[in-house]
This record gives C-alpha cells, sequence and structure tokens, in this order.
C-alpha cells in the first residue's frame, strides 16, 4: 500500500510544479517611504501589490531562496556608513526596510545629487491566498523592470518629510510646542483680559541626530540640544501669574523603552515677569518619570483611559538681579512638577498640574516656606470628541516674583486653539 | 508563518497601555487626547518593543514581527481601537539577513 502511495506521489509532482509554475503577472498599486523612529529608526521603500480579495503568504518568503535579490545603489560613492537591508512582508505589500540610518544616509536618499535608491536585481514573486476563488492558494510575479521604474517615477523623500523624520527621529521638540489662548475675569467682572500661554523648543542641528558608530551601525545621540522659550503672557501687565522665560541652551537625555521611563533635562536661560522687573538667570536640571496612578474616580463602565501622573523633580541655581532688589544675589530653589489628568466619572475630567518649590535665599523667601503654584482645569470629555474645557483655575506664587495670584480662566478660545499635546 | 490577527494586535495595545494608564475592560473608545507627549513616547516604545518580541506564529526565529510608529502615527488614531486597526492592517513580518 505504501509502495503504491509513493507510486502516486511521483506522478503528482510534476503536476504540483507544474501548477506553481502558473504565476499570473501582477502590478504594483503603489510604491511609497514610510519612517518609523520608535526603536531602532528605520525606512521602508512599502510596494503595495494590487490584488483583489487576496492576501499574502509571508511563509513563502521563509525560504531566503524565495526573496528578491536586490541592492543599494550608492551612485558610486558608498557612505560611511553603509545601509542594512531587510525583506518585510505585509498583508498585500512587501517591502525593503532600511537600518543602520545616519545623517548623511538620509540626505542622500532619493534626492537629486549624489542620490542613494533601492534597486531590485530579480523579479519578485509571491504567494497569495485568493479569497475570491475559494481561499487558493496562488503565485503572483511582477517584474523587476516594472517595480524599479515605479521606484524610479512614484518614490520621493521631499524634503520637508526628510526633515521631519530627522527631526520626530528623537521625539523632539514640535511636540513640545503649543498655544493656549484664555479670557481672565477680574473678581468685580468689570473687566476681562486676555492670556497667551505657549511653549516652543527647537533642536540645533537636527541632521546630526544620528551617528556613524564606526561603522558598527549608526546610533542615536544620547545627549540632545535644543533652545526654547516659555512663557505667559496677558493683557494684565501686574498679572503676577505672568512670566517669560527665554532657554538659549537645553541639554536633553532619555529612555523611553525602559521598565522605568524617564527624561534629564539641563537648561540654561533668562527667567523673568512679564516686565522684566524680576529677572534672573538660572540653570535648572531636572528629572521626570511615570508614576502609578492615585486615585480611580471613573466609572466602572467608563471606556476612558486612566493616565498615570508624570512627576519631575528638579534642581535650579540662579543669578537674581531685579529691579526691586537693594543688591542682586546668587541661590537656588528645589522644585517638584505633576501634572495629572484624571477622569471622573463617564464624562468629566480634571487636569492637575502643580509647581511646588522651595527657595533657599533669604531675600526671596524668608519665612522659608514650602510654596506652590497651580492650575486645575475642569472639563468634559465624550468618547471620540475629546476634551471641552469648561474652565481652569490658577493660584499660588509664582516662583519668579513670590507674589500670591489665583485667576480663573473661562475656556472658550482655550478649545479653539487647544490646550492639549497633538 | 502567520500574521496577527486583530484580537492578538489588542492584547500588544493593552500590555503597550499599561506602562502609561489604567487601561478600562471597554478600551476601544478611548481617546489618546489627554496624554501629554511624555507618556505617548513612552507608549509608542512600549508598542514597538511588544510588536518586536511576539513570536512569530510558526516561524523559525529568523523573523520578527514590525510596524512603522512615531509621534505622527498618533494623528490618525482617533482611539485607541483605530490604533488597534492600523497596526493589525500595517503589521509585516521582516525577515533577519
Amino acid at each position: 500500500m505504501k509502495r503504491k502511495v509513493k507510486i502516486l506521489l511521483m506522478l503528482l509532482a510534476p503536476l504540483a510544479l507544474h501548477a506553481q509554475n502558473k504565476v499570473e503577472t501582477f502590478s504594483l498599486e503603489k510604491v511609497e517611504l514610510t519612517s518609523n523612529t520608535a526603536g531602532t529608526p528605520s525606512l521602508t521603500v512599502l510596494l503595495k501589490i494590487a490584488i483583489d480579495n487576496g492576501t499574502l503568504d509571508p511563509g513563502y518568503y521563509a525560504t531566503p531562496a524565495n526573496r528578491p535579490g536586490l541592492h543599494i545603489d550608492y551612485s558610486g560613492t558608498p557612505p560611511a556608513c553603509p545601509l542594512i537591508t531587510n525583506f518585510t512582508v505585509g498583508r498585500n505589500s512587501v517591502g525593503v526596510t532600511l537600518t543602520n540610518l545616519t545623517q548623511e544616509t538620509v540626505e542622500r536618499f532619493l534626492a537629486k545629487d549624489n542620490k542613494i535608491s533601492v534597486q531590485f536585481d530579480d523579479d519578485l514573486v509571491f504567494e497569495y491566498t485568493d479569497n475570491a476563488a475559494g481561499a487558493v492558494n496562488k503565485f503572483g510575479r511582477i517584474t523587476k523592470d516594472a517595480i524599479n521604474k515605479k521606484i524610479g517615477e512614484e518614490l520621493s523623500f521631499p524634503a520637508e518629510q526628510r526633515s521631519s523624520f530627522l527631526t520626530s527621529m528623537n521625539n523632539m521638540y514640535f511636540y513640545k510646542n503649543n498655544v493656549d489662548f484664555g479670557v481672565q475675569t477680574a473678581q468685580d467682572s468689570s473687566s476681562v483680559s486676555y492670556t497667551l500661554s505657549f511653549n516652543f523648543q527647537n533642536m540645533y542641528g537636527a541632521p546630526s541626530l544620528l551617528t556613524c558608530d564606526g561603522g558598527a551601525g549608526s546610533v542615536r545621540k544620547k545627549w540632545l540640544l535644543y533652545y526654547g522659550v516659555s512663557s505667559r503672557l496677558s493683557t494684565n501687565f501686574k498679572d503676577s501669574l505672568n512670566f517669560l522665560n527665554v532657554y538659549p541652551l537645553i541639554l536633553n537625555t532619555n529612555n523611553y523603552a525602559g521598565k522605568i521611563p524617564y527624561e534629564w533635562n539641563l537648561k540654561v536661560g533668562h527667567e523673568s515677569n512679564q516686565s522684566f522687573t524680576n529677572r534672573r538667570i538660572a540653570a535648572d536640571m531636572s528629572f521626570s518619570s511615570i508614576i502609578p496612578n492615585l486615585v480611580d474616580v471613573a466609572s466602572a463602565g467608563s471606556s476612558r483611559l486612566r493616565l498615570k501622573p508624570v512627576l519631575g523633580l528638579g534642581l535650579k541655581g540662579y543669578y537674581d538681579y531685579s529691579k526691586d532688589n537693594p543688591s542682586s544675589f546668587y541661590s537656588g530653589q528645589a522644585y517638584a512638577t505633576f501634572y495629572y489628568y484624571i477622569p471622573i466619572y463617564d464624562h468629566f475630567a480634571i487636569i492637575l498640574n502643580d509647581k511646588t518649590y522651595y527657595d533657599f535665599s533669604k531675600e526671596k523667601n524668608p519665612k522659608k516656606q514650602v510654596l506652590n503654584n497651580y492650575s486645575v482645569a475642569l472639563g468634559t470629555e465624550i468618547p471620540k470628541t475629546g476634551f471641552k474645557l469648561m474652565f481652569k483655575y490658577e493660584n499660588g506664587k509664582s516662583d519668579i516674583n513670590f507674589k500670591q495670584s489665583q485667576a480663573l480662566v473661562i475656556g472658550v478660545l482655550m478649545n479653539l486653539f487647544s490646550d492639549q499635546v497633538k | 508563518m502567520k500574521l496577527l490577527n486583530r484580537d492578538q494586535v489588542k492584547a500588544l495595545v493593552i500590555e503597550s497601555l499599561k506602562q502609561v494608564a489604567g487601561v478600562p475592560a471597554d478600551v476601544e473608545d478611548a481617546t489618546f487626547d489627554q496624554m501629554v507627549e511624555f507618556q505617548r513616547k513612552v507608549f509608542i516604545e512600549a508598542l514597538k518593543k511588544h510588536i518586536n518580541e511576539e513570536p512569530v506564529i510558526d516561524g523559525d526565529g529568523n523573523a520578527f514581527y514590525d510596524i512603522d510608529l512615531n509621534l505622527n502615527s498618533f494623528d490618525n488614531w482617533a482611539t485607541v481601537g483605530d490604533c488597534i486597526d492600523s497596526i493589525t492592517e500595517n503589521l509585516r513580518i521582516t525577515f533577519r539577513n
């Protein structure tokens, strides 16, 4: 019996091979360049195959011989840190993932001059499940000429996308930037003032974010250098919560993937109130991390995330030369910052922002008090519509002029400009 | 060798969210709106790590699951459900050389 089965299999084998050789020719739907900045930075040249009602079978490429040969064309000038290519396959696309990126290879990739590009040396053959034909496995082919033509004609890496990739690679400045507008009512309701808060942070030398580690692989720079401006300005110049901080030097290092994610920042710059009567030159070192949730007041059936608080601890040294002081002096501050978004029941939320600090100077803090400056924002949040601010209450002593102030900011315009990170 | 299905991707997304948040039983309608930059960075780094480390179904150890992630990804995810859909749709298997 076994012998008969063997003979039958031997007879059927050529038929199976013949079936495999019936390879349909396909075309590429599109070719695009995608970027990744999480973990190891990479670019992927993604070829979307026009398969109707079908999905690729990635197992076909488990055999290395089934993957198409390809090479990187360096236009005759190999870079100091050559790119590493890996073949990748998705549901209806295949691609080439490029790692070991450096400033040089990112700038030259698909550029006009000294261009680097990907070239296929073999036709692309793929196995796919044809769902329209009752989940039958079939083979398809796209010629190397068609692929290389499509890459040459349609794949681009515009300057804006290149710059965006380089800057986002180190998860940075753009997302630090935000603007809030608010309307502030006086206690007697006889006057209103308008507030503008903004944070802006940008990087020095963004294109040099990656360095070639002696050919062994590209590495991210561990220390990143920024400059930034942070402020709260008001049409009421006397509002003691106003400030304007300018930092020409911000040094950052971080580890977001560790068991305890953290950021270290060293800022050097000038801090003042809006009228510049209180002013100082400061050097500020801070550490930020995520801590466990402290409260849970969301409804049991609520679908909202209970974000864990972000806690920062810092130490600041400064040289104070305020107009009001009889003489300038050196001193310092220890402080803690706290951000906590607390969902309440189904649709409400509180956003708590606090800075608690202790100033070591006899001039600024003669009573040796621990002081704070906080804001509480109350709003509603309906799933899929985002947070709608109702009002924001600010209270406390500014750590620049030590004047007590409180403010109720009605969030009419704030919702238009959004006070959240986007 | 197979790509992960939606339920398998959802489990990885939830595991990654736990790094930055308490996760409700029904997480799909939750939004990322109030995540500050720091929390977003931690979330996508954790997600990338979990996806890369998930053993490939019927794999031989020479391939890993992969996805392109960056802070712009949040622009395409109105909800956690959208994030799960997007990753399921765009997940790839990358072969080691």
